[in-house]
């Protein structure tokens, strides 16, 4: 670089420190941008998927959930699945029971629940919706929805896990056998 | 007698996995070569043991040993011979021995192929890949083992299982273990059950040796790019493996739980998708270390990421700790596999944090402009970990935490998912159309300019050609054109750079092209990966914006009609199939503009009481037409028919296809494992840069 003889003398290594921090505080100012992007997508997208997930007992006597989008689990009462059969809108409804939520067999936890006539019962209501092929007897169903004012849930989303038949987990043997008996082959 | 082979074997090899570690810790701290082969030979030597216990368990399934429990769970005596095979990996402790039989092999390969190249690894390698070995076949011997029997105690009459022998117990009686035999799940014979668990499992286990490398290069301090180079054509494919286990999970779902969806943001997808993301942040990443000795931190950080979140995916999956559709039943692993995956990710991070200290993992150079290749790589891992943490925190970070805290579980519904990848994917296209553009230390505007040219004049051309077409939103354009320039920049690379070579050499077109598929094979394949990921995203996109749908009750004759597309349904067939299971068949004619354009049978399957829906498809790339039947009432013959119409979904997996033909180009032949002499170094350096404009050679620096 040609200097006139009255200008200060350039120190390169100063030019290019201050480059080298431009540089910095460019990358610097970017990189807490994207972080502010991400950040506020992440409490925006949080503040509107978030739902309590909650008993069946909570939904229906719990005041500060009331009116409010929820998560509930149930065992589903078979015998109540109804499914209307003149709408041409998909319209399901079947009652749902609580369930000892921390059983550690959940198969025998859905199988208290269905059969417990202590248990708390919900109604549900789903439409427009194709029938769910696991809606079945003690199927658990977790749904997301709403009370309404008359007590039944108007379920959004409804989901099911598949119900292991609730038999013993092991296989059992015929009543006839006993200690010592000679065990054959055709035995049962 | 298989049970009792199985077991051995097990044992034996748990007792070699331990071998291997302590005799490979030894070696490293006693510099003693012996101890180190001592070492190598008790790893390589879990492969043949774990492959005698799986091929036990596979031929006590194959011959209907009811007495062992495994067996007995997942098939009974009706199971067809071919999802017997499958059955190995059909529940918990099947799967799981299958998973550490994968990793002894891939242990077993990797270690004996780096052998002699890698020697300061090894130790560390061995002793890493044998401690994960070693945690999961101790999983299988005390918490989920396979070979547990039925024992018959005479004492109270009960049948239960146990791997030993309990003291006076016998065998039950066979028929009424045969009877009882519980069966393979429903849902779970399908095709998509065949290939999706191997295929994800061989994408897990395969990022083990890229971690093990990793880990033996922290722990040596050989931290040159030889732990990279090494794992190189590993890393590709496991990511190709995991790309695979993902899409063919999706292409089950939409096939068989009627639903017309491909992807729910169920936690356990998003668990599978989190190393994914991780994996493919590394495999670029670890281009610039290769090339500028530069990102090396990054590097360490999501390779181990990688790993970590394999870890945590399993141990999320398979403990019962989330609520989802997916889940296994809950299980004892869960603890240790919580503590295994919290000791590896910690001694990692302190290893890393160790050597950064240390001064081993400083840049060979500077970031010098914002705009420079490394940069933007910088800014793609940016966008995978972000994308990563994003969805980490709706699947498990907020329901966990809110639960530990208030004592109440929140759950994040699909919408959070929905507001905050979309911005993440579009930014992520966005780099991929603009990254393959830039040079190393810094790009001018007008080289970025001259090569975008094309590409984005044939981006707006094909947005002109959608706009016309009918598609107005602004999302959805948006998503097209950055989604379709990235394409377009694949192409136009490829094609700038035969021509280059048509020009300078003299080459036709096809040499040119299959000379720098030959000559820069990862950068040439990665374009064509590139490519599928262009195409998987306008699938994406079109089904899930435009997805329509409509149902209707219908008697013998009657249509519904959606859009220009009309369905009649002509009648139904009952049927029992040969696995059992009775069969409701629709009959239904479809119609486009009063054309018959083909018959379809979606059905209703009973499995003993299970139900299963199975659409009718009619597949085009435009679209799918997929019906799904959803009632049927005898007395009336009436059927309630779903109708959805999914634009563009068939995208996904023709894009997927050309993302393994890519993968396959970018990894295939021997382009060496040897880390490069300086000279090549440099030159490839040079190589990587895009090919300038021949016409521009004054003062364009590379």
């Amino acid at each position: 670089m040609a200097q006139a003889t009255w200008e200060k003398p350039i120190d390169a290594r100063a030019v290019l420190a201050r480059g080298q921090k431009a540089e910095r505080l460019k990358f610097l100012i970017g990189g807490v941008l994207l972080l502010g992007i991400v950040l506020y997508l992440v409490m925006s997208g949080t503040l509107l998927g978030a739902r309590y997930f909650i008993t069946i007992d909570e939904t229906i006597s719990d005041p500060q959930y009331a009116g409010q989008t929820v998560r509930v689990t149930g065992v589903v009462l078979g015998q109540t699945i109804k499914i209307d059969a003149e709408s041409q809108e998909t319209i399901i409804t079947f009652t749902v029971s609580s369930f000892p939520a921390d059983h550690p067999n959940l198969a025998e936890a859905l199988y208290i629940g269905a059969n417990d006539p202590n248990a708390t019962h919900m109604q549900v209501r789903v439409v427009g919706q194709p029938k769910p092929e696991l809606l079945r007897h003690e199927a658990q169903a977790i749904m997301t929805g709403k009370l309404n004012a008359n007590g039944i849930f108007i379920a959004d989303e409804l989901q099911f896990k598949c119900p292991s038949r609730f038999e013993a987990d092991a296989p059992v043997m015929g009543q006839q056998d006993h200690p010592g008996m000679e065990l054959s082959g055709d035995a049962g | 007698m298989l049970a009792e082979i199985g077991l051995a074997a097990l044992m034996l090899s748990f007792a070699s996995a331990l071998l291997a570690v302590g005799a490979a810790v030894y070696a490293a701290r006693s510099g003693q070569a012996r101890w180190l082969v001592s070492a190598r030979n008790a790893a390589v030597a879990t492969f043949p043991l774990l492959t005698v216990a799986t091929a036990s368990l596979l031929a006590a399934l194959l011959t209907q040993q009811y007495t062992i429990r495994y067996v007995w769970s997942v098939t009974n005596t009706t199971t067809p011979t071919f999802y017997r095979f499958t059955a190995l990996w059909g529940s918990q402790a099947g799967s799981l021995l299958f998973w550490t039989w994968l990793m002894s092999l891939f242990a077993f390969s990797a270690i004996l192929i780096n052998w002699r190249r890698y020697p300061r690894l090894m130790p560390g390698v061995v002793a890493y890949t044998m401690a994960t070995v070693a945690f999961f076949v101790g999983l299988s011997l005390f918490l989920e083992n396979p070979f547990e029997r039925w024992w018959l105690d005479p004492a109270t009459g009960q049948i239960i299982a146990s791997a030993l022998i309990p003291p006076g117990a016998v065998t039950p009686p066979i028929q009424i273990l045969a009877e009882q035999a519980k069966g393979l799940n429903p849902l779970l014979r399908h095709f998509g059950m065949i290939i999706h668990p191997p295929m994800l499992y061989l994408g897990f286990v395969g990022f083990v040796i890229p971690f093990a490398f990793a880990m033996a290069a922290l722990t040596s301090r050989d931290l040159s790019t030889g732990w990279i180079v090494a794992t190189r054509r590993w890393s590709l494919i496991a990511w190709l493996f995991l790309s695979l286990g993902l899409i063919l999970g999706g292409r089950w779902a939409y096939d068989v739980l009627g639903w017309g969806g491909y992807w729910g943001w169920d936690p356990v997808e998003n668990a599978a998708f989190l190393p994914w993301l991780l994996g493919t942040a590394f495999i670029h990443s670890v281009m610039i270390q290769e090339k500028r000795g530069m990102l090396k931190v990054w590097n360490l950080v999501l390779v181990i990421g990688t790993f970590s979140m394999v870890m945590f995916a399993t141990f999320a999956t398979r403990s019962g700790l989330i609520d989802s559709v997916h889940a296994f039943a809950r299980s004892e692993i869960g603890v240790p596999m919580f503590l295994f995956w919290a000791a590896m990710t910690s001694v990692s991070s302190y290893l890393i944090l160790l050597r950064r200290r240390e001064g081993l993992l400083r840049d060979d150079h500077r970031f010098t402009h914002i705009l420079s290749r490394e940069t933007l790589f910088v800014l793609n891992n940016v966008v995978f970990v972000a994308l990563a943490l994003a969805i980490f925190w709706g699947s498990f970070g907020a329901p966990i935490s809110s639960e530990l805290i208030t004592g109440t579980e929140v759950t994040i519904g699909t919408e959070y998912y929905h507001i905050v990848t979309p911005p993440l994917f579009l930014l992520m296209y966005l780099l991929m159309g603009v990254a393959p553009l830039s040079a190393y230390g810094v790009t001018s505007l007008r080289r970025l300019g001259m090569g975008i040219l094309y590409p984005a004049a044939a981006t707006l051309v094909a947005l002109a050609l959608i706009f016309v077409t009918g598609t107005r939103g602004v999302g959805a354009l948006l998503g097209y054109g950055l989604t379709l320039l990235a394409g377009f920049v694949a192409i136009w690379e490829i094609i700038r750079a035969a021509q280059a070579r048509t020009r300078s050499k003299g080459e036709s077109p096809l040499t040119a092209v299959v000379a720098l598929f030959r000559r820069n094979r990862r950068r040439y394949g990665g374009y064509v990966v590139h490519l599928g990921v262009t195409v998987i995203g306008i699938g994406v996109i079109g089904s899930t914006l435009f997805q329509d749908d409509t149902e209707r009750l219908l008697t013998v004759g009657e249509s519904l009609t959606l859009q220009d597309y009309t369905i009649r349904y002509d009648g139904i067939t009952l049927a029992t199939a040969d696995d059992t299971r009775e069969m409701t068949i629709a009959d239904v004619t479809v119609l486009r503009g009063g054309q018959e354009l083909t018959r379809l049978r979606p059905r209703l399957d009973d499995f003993d009481g299970m139900a299963m829906t199975i659409a009718g498809q009619y597949s085009t790339l435009e679209n799918d037409i997929y019906i799904l039947l959803n009632d049927y009432t005898e007395s009336t013959n009436t059927v309630r028919l779903w109708l959805y119409i999914n634009p563009l979904v068939n995208l996904i997996w023709w894009g997927g296809l050309i993302l393994i033909v890519g993968t396959l180009l970018g990894s295939w032949g021997g382009d060496g494992n040897a880390p490069l002499s300086p000279a090549q170094s440099s030159r490839a350096a040079q190589d990587d840069n895009p090919p300038t404009f021949p016409k521009r050679t004054k003062g364009e620096t590379a």
